[in-house]
């Protein structure tokens, strides 16, 4: 188990120890698409977060499925149960830096990805299932995800990454 | 004069009450000039450094006999003080239960800063810290001792961890995500800037 470095002080030191936790918020929905909307969230799951083998935090998800997880040292893991056993483990790792351009087939994958929805092959064989693929090759349009994102967000479904589109997958992820 | 050789675990504080010194008489010593010019603060000793331990000297005390006397050893506890905070803002007024070794020392609420402090005894190696109340708690475990130096590599990564930085990227994206967010010069390199507002933020 991996501790918190802590200094030891000597009395009438005037230094401290920060520690701080941070929270991101997570989302279980039945089906893809922006949090919130046509009441997706699974509530009344019991949920657990780890850190190096210890529970740090417990709870259950509200009514829109949500999780206020904490995160500390850059790194957590979030476990679902059901009858008081792990069902689903996730890491969830906060990263500071910025998701890539939502012009970017990379920040398109990602962003498509965060919102739940599958990447498939249905557009043909240029897609990156999960961006490993050489950059030159990579696209989503016409992928199966792009088709299902427009057709929820009730944009034309034409699988071609527009203005539009791209302005409503921002928004659907708020990043 | 033994050496001790500094492991990790070790401070000051945790070495004098090993060897029967104050700790100040240990960092004062003339013979530990080099460290004390090397680390400038005493919290805070890397593994392998060397601290000379000087020889006792003998305290004479005139008593007369066939009474009783009482001899206090004097001790000096080292102490822990821990900022505790939400998303960089202080966790104010929370309930906490710090078990130091295997024993609950301490209760009570964090201050108006999301400040706690408690005295440890200078050996004190490991701290389980709860935070909340009922069914909202956050435990902390704490390796007491084990945070290097802020001038070294391995101290750095700690308190940027302390802090919440990811560090899985490595050392150079947490380094720019820390400067972004303090708004420094986005450099991903420790400069002097850097380092001091890393120990202005983790507090030492």
């Amino acid at each position: 188990m991996i501790l918190e470095a802590i200094g030891r002080l000597i009395r009438g030191s005037n230094l401290f120890n920060a520690l701080n936790t941070r929270t991101v918020e997570i989302v279980l929905q039945m089906s893809p698409g922006k949090p919130g909307a046509d009441k997706r969230g699974i509530k009344d799951l019991d949920w657990q977060v780890s850190k190096d083998g210890a529970v740090i935090q417990t709870g259950k998800t509200t009514d829109d499925g949500k999780i206020p997880m904490r995160v500390r040292g850059g790194e957590s893991v979030l476990q679902l149960l059901f009858a008081a056993a792990v069902v689903a483990e996730y890491r969830v790792r906060i990263r500071d830096t910025a998701l890539d351009a939502v012009t970017d087939p990379r920040g398109q994958l990602r962003r498509l990805r965060i919102l739940g929805y599958q990447i498939g092959h249905s557009g043909g064989d240029n897609i990156g299932v999960d961006g490993t693929n050489p950059p030159p090759a990579l696209t989503v349009e016409g992928d199966r995800s792009m088709l299902e994102f427009q057709t929820d967000g009730g944009i034309k479904s034409t699988g071609i990454m527009d203005a539009n589109t791209r302005t409503a997958l921002t928004n659907a992820v708020g990043a | 004069m033994p050496n001790h050789e500094v492991e990790q675990g070790d401070c000051i504080s945790s070495i004098a009450d090993q060897y029967g010194f104050f700790w100040s008489t240990l960092w004062n010593h003339a013979d530990n000039a080099d460290l004390k010019q090397l680390r400038k603060d005493p919290n805070a000793l890397l593994e392998g450094d060397v601290v000379v331990v000087p020889d006792k000297t003998v305290k004479e005390e005139s008593c007369a006999t066939e009474q009783k006397h009482k001899f206090k050893k004097k001790g000096t506890p080292a102490k822990i003080k821990l900022r505790l905070l939400l998303d960089d803002e202080p966790r104010k007024n929370e309930p906490f239960k710090l078990n130091i070794d295997g024993k609950w020392i301490k209760e009570g609420k964090t201050d108006g800063n999301g400040y706690l402090e408690a005295d440890i005894p200078a050996g004190a190696k490991q701290g389980e810290l709860r935070v909340g109340s009922g069914n909202n708690i956050e435990i902390f475990s704490l390796g007491l001792g084990t945070l290097d130096p802020a001038d070294t590599e391995s101290g750095v990564e700690d308190r940027l961890l302390g802090l919440g930085y990811d560090m899985s990227a490595g050392l150079e994206e947490a380094l720019k995500a820390f400067q972004t967010k303090e708004q420094l010069q986005v450099s991903g390199t420790l400069d002097d800037a850097t380092r001091a507002k890393l120990k202005e933020r983790y507090g030492q």
